[in-house]
């Protein structure tokens, strides 16, 4: 029953089917067949969607898109240069700084790709990076920035297993530091062996210039994290302050959002939040007919009869986490196995905050994993390049990123110490 | 059909611009009225809960029709364009069976919570519920002429540029 329900998942996505349908149907076989009225299948959509925290993933997109089209990547892109500019492959550095502030804005990693993207991987092919190099960066930043807070993902991972969304918020900032000094690094031998420019220095007085121009969008995730930290606002009161502030910044202060683009921006934010939502309710019911089937249950058993040491336990995760990466997308894995994996790792002793933030990063290294990484799918769109082109160069970043993954997976410190430092847990 | 889908296009656009203007205003409500008014409204959240699930169905119906719901296509592309229009067409059947089938199912599901009213604004649940089988026959309409479309012109169910438009605010809005 379960291989053949997998199975059936992995040839319907093979096949072209969108992810959400894909899960759909085969959540609804298996009630059906499991002898569960079909009727679970549209109760478990209203369910999960029928939550206050998930209100804050449009209002994070409408953030995000009022900021974008405000004009904010390329003032972030100016300042990132201003810091970063004479070292060897700079831009290429540049464009993970960016995306990095990017991610502090908007809460989803697909659009920061898209935002810092669109505005740098032309400007690296003109400097003579390869295209597939400059296309792989774009991508292999989005997916480092995934542990940038706010984020859509983390969100949804506080509301299906029990680890306060805050917490979360602090604890990813250092592991997005780490996962940011491991894609520096590889973007530097990179620029080395290719003989990849620098850019000139600007000066104190030039990175005092770009770093006032983007001071007001940086101040953001402060109002943001503070705001949630202090507890004036919910995640979800926090994302409307945000829509507010990126209102304000975009039509009065900078003045580049004009009316017409608000309808357009409206309509990007409902379908954009239409995708999330339809994976996030068909992931739901058929994490459901996995509970239904006691799938959890053997599999805890199973992992459990393996190995009784914790490091066993958190390979096993990341090895599994990845595998699945391949071909589905962050939500149904944070979605199906978030529940099924916490308990069992609360057993090993594992911190549930530490290990939320384990989650996430597995799930953004699946970002840039063909067939399904929804990064390098964002960066292949704005080169325009064929994934043979891209391939060689990915290839490194994700052995970056799952290098980052091990270093962030077997030092707790670095998601715990924050959180300590901050909310004392 | 294509004429019925575009006015049914208009309509929906205009309905999805009112609900997110409604989930901004309500969420916005919530914080004002405590911080400033220092008197919270009790319907805020109840209102931004269940306009949320109207966003979220009616956007699902809206990724159908620009084909932004992720999907894998490698296979796709090295499929000979004989097998790959077989393919595409059965991907195309199970995709707009699918919504139907669980529409059914949710508007039974809204039926039965016709009875129960909502804790605060005390309207129907099935208000809500709604909201479900209204995406779902929508996502099935817009798969089914796309997957038309597609077969019509004798072409593999590709992306093009515009539906990797996804979460690009301000991209120009494919028809």
């Amino acid at each position: 029953m379960i291989p053949l329900l997998f199975g059936a998942l992995f040839l319907l996505l093979l096949a072209g089917a969108q992810v959400g349908v894909a899960l759909g149907i085969v959540a609804w076989v298996g009630s059906v067949w499991s002898g569960v009225p079909g009727i679970v299948v549209p109760q478990r959509f209203f369910t999960v969607l029928d939550s206050f925290p998930l209100i804050s993933a449009p209002l994070f997109i409408l953030a995000g898109g009022l900021m974008e089209v405000g004009g904010v990547s390329r003032r972030l892109v100016n300042f990132a240069m201003a810091i970063v500019g004479p070292i060897r492959g700079s831009l290429g550095m540049v464009v993970l700084v960016a995306t990095n502030m990017m991610s502090g804005v908007s809460g989803s990693s697909t659009a920061d790709t898209v935002a810092i993207g669109s505005v740098t991987i032309s400007a690296m092919r003109k400097r003579g990076y390869p295209p597939g190099l400059a296309t792989a960066i774009a991508a292999a930043s989005g997916a480092s920035a995934s542990l940038v807070p706010p984020s859509i993902d983390m969100i949804i991972l506080g509301s299906v297993v029990n680890v306060s969304i805050a917490s979360l918020f602090i604890a990813g900032l250092v592991p997005a530091i780490v996962n940011g000094v491991f894609v520096m690094a590889l973007t530097y031998l990179f620029a080395i062996r290719k003989g990849l420019p620098t850019e000139a220095w600007v000066g104190w007085a030039g990175l005092w210039k770009a770093g006032k121009e983007a001071s007001l969008p940086l101040v953001m995730p402060v109002i943001i994290l503070g705001g949630i930290l202090s507890g004036a606002f919910t995640p979800t009161e926090a994302a409307v302050v945000a829509v507010v502030y990126a209102f304000f910044l975009a039509a009065v202060v900078y003045r580049e959002l004009k009316l017409r683009d608000i309808p357009k921006i409206a309509y990007f934010t409902v379908r954009t939040t239409g995708v999330v939502a339809l994976v996030i309710a068909a992931a739901s019911a058929f994490a459901w007919v996995l509970t239904a089937l006691h799938i959890p249950q053997h599999l805890t058993a199973m992992v459990v009869s393996v190995t009784r040491e914790p490091w066993q336990f958190l390979l096993i995760v990341n090895v599994l986490l990845l595998a699945l990466g391949t071909f589905l997308e962050a939500i149904p894995i944070i979605i199906i196995m978030g529940p099924i994996l916490y308990p069992i790792a609360e057993s090993f002793g594992i911190d549930p905050v530490h290990f939320g933030i384990i989650i996430m990063a597995n799930t953004g290294v699946g970002f840039i994993v063909p067939p399904m990484g929804v990064c390098l799918y964002a960066a292949m769109a704005i080169s325009g390049l064929r994934l043979s082109r891209i391939l060689p160069f990915l290839f490194p970043y994700i052995l970056a990123l799952i290098a980052s993954l091990m270093v962030i997976t077997y030092v707790p410190g670095f998601s715990l110490w924050l959180p300590r430092l901050m909310i004392g847990r | 059909m294509q004429k019925v889908a575009l006015g049914v296009w208009r309509l929906v656009c205009v309905f999805a611009m009112l609900l997110l203007g409604m989930l901004v205003l309500s969420t916005l409500l919530q914080v004002l009225s405590r911080y400033v008014l220092r008197h919270p409204f009790d319907w805020t959240e109840e209102v931004a809960r269940y306009v949320f699930i109207w966003v979220a169905m009616i956007g699902a119906g809206m990724a159908a029709k620009d084909r932004a719901h992720f999907f894998v296509d490698l296979l796709l592309e090295r499929l000979s364009p004989e097998l790959g229009r077989y393919v595409t067409l059965g991907v195309g059947i199970v995709s707009t069976a699918f919504p139907l089938v669980v529409s059914w199912a949710a508007v039974e599901l809204a039926v039965s919570n016709q009875v129960q009213d909502s804790p605060v604004l005390t309207v129907p649940m099935s208000v809500p519920y709604l909201a479900i089988p209204v995406g779902l026959i929508l996502m099935a309409l817009f798969t089914l002429i796309d997957t038309w479309r597609i077969l019509r012109r004798t072409e593999r169910s590709g992306r093009t540029d515009a539906e990797e438009g996804d979460d690009i605010p301000g991209a120009p809005v494919q028809r």
